[in-house]
């Protein structure tokens, strides 16, 4: 199995869901024999641990012609950057950005890190712990609008 | 019946017509000449040629299409859908407004000529809903433009949709020929 060679070869730890665990400064070496047997990236998605003061990206890759399919994720601290996948998976553009909006994760070499969901002067990254539920920049809270009513 | 078969086809119908506009009209016995005032003609053709602007913003949009679609058949009313705001007069907004589209929807508002009218349908575009303390979400669309007809339900029924442009039309007849 393709995910027990990467395992061997890095010497990488699994959770019991059977999700391994690289570090981070082996990035681009591991990315890059990913690549080689899952061409196709599914989704990277992001969680926010706030007694840890962690990030964990999670990254869903597939091989289509084998119908076979390898979740791998890292650690990595509030303060760190993670490299981009963009090298290795051209869709990995949007989702970065997306993780960028709600969770404030930066990425190193990523071409274009803007926000995609949120107005660019959106204050906050939403789906952190940390974040109150409705808060909004005052431009955008339209609870302390008044209701509009017709003169007739 | 024999009376209404001496009539030519082209006369039938245009007597059907001035017999739905009755209200508005007072016709001189065995004239041609047709009294109204302009304040009741404009309003019968207000209201009879409602054109909503072409846009779904969530799941009512759904619902939205079925009316329009032929099995209830806005058309029938004269709600044809226009891709431009400068030749509509209603706005129908078909779900969650987010902070982001709100924008845009005052924008796409500003850009019709008046008189405008805005029906708000399902509970999301009227109130937010169970999105209504959500950070993005703006809890009722009347916050961003003035509504006239509100439609409520999760998402309305087509029928509810139609009820809601006859709400509508009545309140355009009343408007017009204060």
């Amino acid at each position: 199995m393709k995910k027990e060679i990467l395992k061997k070869e890095f010497k990488l730890d699994e959770t019991k869901d059977g999700i391994l665990i690289f570090p981070l400064k082996e990035f681009y070496h591991f990315m890059e024999r990913v690549k080689g047997f899952f061409p196709y990236l599914s989704f990277i998605t992001a969680c926010h641990f706030l007694e840890r003061k962690e990030f964990e990206i999670i990254y869903c890759v597939r091989d289509p012609f084998d119908s076979e399919t390898l979740i791998f994720k890292t650690v990595l601290k509030e303060d760190e950057e993670v490299p981009s996948a963009y090298k290795f998976y051209k869709g990995a553009e949007w989702m970065e950005r997306e993780i960028y909006d709600l969770f404030g994760v930066k990425f190193k070499n990523h071409p274009d890190l803007r926000r995609i969901l949120l107005p660019e002067d959106w204050e906050g990254h939403p789906l952190r712990k940390d974040y109150e539920i409705n808060r909004a920049p005052e431009k955008y809270d339209y609870r302390r609008k008044p209701v509009l009513r017709r003169r007739f | 019946m024999e009376e209404i078969l001496k009539f030519k086809p082209e006369e039938v119908y245009y007597s059907r017509v001035l017999d739905k506009i009755m209200n508005y009209i007072e016709r001189f016995p065995g004239g041609s000449v047709i009294l109204t005032s302009t304040k009741k003609i404009f309003a019968w053709s207000r209201k009879s040629s409602l054109w909503p602007i072409t846009f779904g913003l969530a799941c009512c949009a759904i619902e939205m299409m079925a009316t329009y679609a032929s099995r209830f058949d806005l058309e029938r009313f004269g709600v044809i859908t226009r891709a431009s705001p400068r030749q509509s007069d209603v706005m129908i907004v078909s779900g969650t407004v987010t902070a982001k589209m709100a924008e845009r929807i005052k924008r796409l508002y500003s850009q019709m000529p008046e008189p405008k009218w805005v029906i708000a349908m399902g509970s999301c575009a009227i109130s937010g809903d169970f999105y209504r303390n959500v950070y993005s979400v703006v809890p009722g669309v009347d916050r961003v433009i003035p509504v006239d007809v509100y439609v409520p339900g999760c998402p309305p029924t087509p029928e509810g949709l139609i009820e809601g442009v006859k709400k509508l039309q009545k309140l355009i007849e009343e408007v017009t020929t204060k």
